[in-house]
Parts: C-alpha cells; structure tokens; sequence
C-alpha cells in the first residue's frame, strides 16, 4: 500500500538553488528575523501588517465559544433572566450608595491633597474590551483582545476586571491587542500592602491561582490574608486597585527573605471582558494631542 | 495535461488555514500542552504527497505567519517548520514507502526535532519552562498522524489533485 501519488516526474537540469542551500538560506533568514525582533523589535511594521491578515482567523476560531455564549443568552429560561436582572438591580442600587460616599470622600481627599501640596489625582477613563478566546501558547500567558489602536489602545496599558489588576498591553495592531497577564513568569507588578503601605513587587509564577514576592525579609509585617494593591510605581497600573490576596507567609530565618506567595484576586482565567484603563495624564494628553 | 499546466492550489491553502486555526483554538484546561503541532504535520504531509510543488518557501511563510498569530518572536515557528519540512522532502521517498507504523515513527522523529527548535529558541530568548510536557506535543502528532494522513490521502485522491 502506498498513500501517496508517484514521484512527479523529475526534471533532467535542477533549476534554482539546492534543497540545502535553500534551507540554509531560509535558517539564516529566520535567526536574523529572531534577531532584529528580539534584540532592537525593528519588525513592528511587518508585524502589524501581517497581524492585520491574521486577525481574521483569530476571530474565525473565537466565533464557537462567542456563538456559545450568544445562544446561551438568547434561549436562556425567562425565569432566570428575570433572576439575574433582579439580582443585578439590587447589586447596581448598592454600588450606586456606595458612590454617592464616594463623591464626598473624592472631595475630601481633593482638599486634604490640597493641604500637602500633593497633585490631585485625575479621574481615570475605562473602556471594555473582549477577550477573544484564543490560546496564544501554553507556557506563556498572553492573551488577544479585540480593540486596537484604532481605540487609542496603547503598548503598557493596564488592564483590570470587577476584581483587580488583570495585565498589561504588550503590542498593538489597527484591530486588535495582545496583553500579557500578571501571573506571567516575565512580568512584575509593583505592589504594596493596603494595610500598611509596605511597598515590594509580585512576580507571576506561570499559574493563574499563584504570585510570588520574593523580596520581603524575614521580618516583614506581612500575614496571610492581606490585601496587595497595586503601587502606581514603574508607572505601568493605576495605583490603588487590588492585586491579589497573601495566601502563605514562611519565615525562614536561615534565609535573608522570607517566602510569600498570593492569589491575584482577578479571575484571570475565568473572564471574557476586561477594563482599559486610561489614566489621569493619559487622557489629558490624548485630549490636547489632536 | 492541463490538469498539469493549473495545479489546484487550494486543497493545500484549506489545509494550511485549518491547521493555523487548530493552533490557537482553546482546548480544555489540562489539554493545552498536548496541543499537536497542526502546522508542522501538513508541512510534512504535502511535502511528501507534493515535493515538487510545496517546497519549503510556502511552509517558511505559513509559520512566519503562525508566529504572528500566537504573538511569539518572529521567525520562531517559521524556521522549525521550515526545517520540518526540509527532512520531509529530504526523506519522502523513504517516507512513502514505509508501512503506516514506520512513517509515524518517521514523522514523530521531525515533529520531534521541529518542537526541539521551537523550545530552544524560547530557551534562548528568556522563558523556557522544561518539562515532561515538552514531549506531549510529539505523542499527540504521532497518535494523530496515522488517523489523518489516510483521511487527506483519500480526499486527495477524491479531489484528483495529483
């Protein structure tokens, strides 16, 4: 049994370069490529070009689960929806008496920064942005998004969900975004405690449920169950949103720090929508830009 | 003759496109390490059913194109597929006319070798995680590999594209 068609008929002269040679060009050519991307990341432009040509099939695979999610809602019991929409009417009454405390203490804290001659903070602009259900590589976590530049997406844009802190924008196309999320192992997240301020960083371990802060000495107040906020240090996350919760603290007195590990309280890998954020400084600069 | 003069080229372009979308399709939670490599296995396929027609620039492109859209380094996949496929046409001879057992072996030996580059190249630029799992990605080509290639094999030949 042969599967296969018979060897198309070989030409007597072999025209072009050898199969070797041809390969050997192909290898050069693709660790220059690796090269200029990886070293000086002089390949935007080929990048977003190709991006656009390729977001097609991005949304081709995203369609099954976004069809999912779309007959699901539309066949969906009456009796639940009404459910749902009463839940959420009470949740929404409740968060709206929360923001009306939250206009007089945003006054408050206007004035008291007054006092120490500390600059007001500007109120932040968000957007919601899909995430599309695309698994981009299973050692690293990176997910795609369907705004772009076309949104004044930015690179090193925050991003956040109803619970915390979820990654940032690393790369931009017209149509659509990639970000890398905080439980990444190559990403860092400058933190502090909101009980106290203590300042360090979390770094992301390669699993959603776990973060590591490796630079905490042993004697550092810090005890399972705090709250980590995001530091607005380094610049890239709006300071103040919750990050993820202490999960384990060991002291280790034969080492100079102690071994904390957290919980980032977004639900990194449960979500299909997720915040843009633009900061204060941001969203004055793209008024004043145009 | 003019069945030669037009070769049909896009039975080869559906595979490719559908081989780039099982790349990124999401699979269950404990199943996306033992992703095969789609790509790589129609590089090997058309390689040895068209040696002549499907050479290597075409599978360069497509995994240049696969690096885009997994947003890894450019050149990455490009080269290992490229370098799949170069042991395919360097093999196919040998490869069409091993029973179907010694050609999965064959093609697990190149998917092997094309995963090797992929990881050594995140080795390089900075995140490689090594583990057992590494290896998944090749057992699921070669348990993939004698379902599939007979299938294409029969819709080539229900599509007269010799």
């Amino acid at each position: 049994m042969s599967p296969f068609s018979p060897t198309e008929t070989k030409p007597l002269f072999l025209r072009g370069p050898s199969l070797g040679t041809r390969m050997v060009l192909l290898a050069v050519l693709s660790v220059l490529l690796m090269f200029l991307d990886h070293q000086h990341g002089h390949l935007e432009t080929v990048r977003r070009a190709l991006a656009v040509a390729v977001y097609p099939i991005r949304v081709l695979v995203d369609l099954p689960s976004a069809l999912v999610g779309w007959t699901a809602e539309h066949f969906s019991e009456r009796s639940r929806l009404v459910a749902e929409n009463r839940e959420l009417r009470t949740e929404n009454l409740r968060q709206r008496a929360r923001l009306q405390q939250m206009a007089s203490m945003e006054a408050e804290n206007d004035r008291l920064r007054a006092l120490m001659r500390s600059p007001a903070k500007v109120a932040d602009r968000v957007q919601v942005a899909e995430i599309l259900s695309v698994d981009l590589d299973p050692y690293r976590h990176r997910i795609a998004l369907n705004r772009g530049a076309h949104d004044d997406v930015f690179v090193g844009q925050a991003l956040l969900d109803a619970d915390g802190v979820v990654g940032q924008v690393t790369r931009v196309d017209p149509i659509g975004a990639e970000a890398i999320l905080i439980s990444d192992p190559s990403h860092a997240t400058p933190v502090e405690l909101n009980r106290n301020g203590l300042r360090t960083v979390a770094i992301g371990t390669g699993d959603v449920s776990r973060m590591d802060l490796p630079f905490l000495p042993n004697s550092a107040d810090i005890r399972v169950g705090d709250l980590l906020v995001s530091s607005g240090l380094g610049e890239a996350f709006p300071a103040g949103y919750p990050v993820a919760r202490v999960t384990r603290v060991q002291r280790r007195p034969g080492d100079p720090f102690a071994r904390v590990e957290a919980e980032p309280t977004a639900a990194l890998n449960r979500e299909r929508e997720v915040l843009l954020v633009w900061l204060g400084s941001d969203v004055a600069q793209a008024e004043t830009a145009p | 003759m003019s069945a030669v003069a037009a070769p049909r080229v896009w039975p080869y372009l559906v595979c490719v496109l559908v081989a780039l979308s099982l790349e990124v399709t999401p699979l269950p939670g404990g199943m996306t390490g033992w992703r095969p490599p789609w790509l790589a296995l129609v590089v090997v396929y058309w390689a040895v059913a068209h040696p002549r027609r499907y050479g290597l620039g075409p599978a360069w492109l497509a995994g240049l194109v696969l690096d885009v859209l997994k947003g890894g380094i450019l050149g990455q996949h490009a080269l290992a597929t490229a370098v799949a496929g170069w042991l395919a046409l360097r093999f196919h001879q040998r490869l069409r006319l091993f029973p179907i057992w010694q050609q999965t072996v064959a093609v697990g030996a190149i998917i092997g070798v094309q995963q090797f580059l992929v990881f050594w190249v995140d080795g390089i630029t900075g995140d490689a995680a090594l583990s057992w799992q590494r290896a998944a990605p090749v057992l699921a080509a070669a348990i993939i590999w004698p379902l599939a290639a007979p299938l294409l094999d029969r819709l080539r030949g229900r599509l007269h594209t010799i």
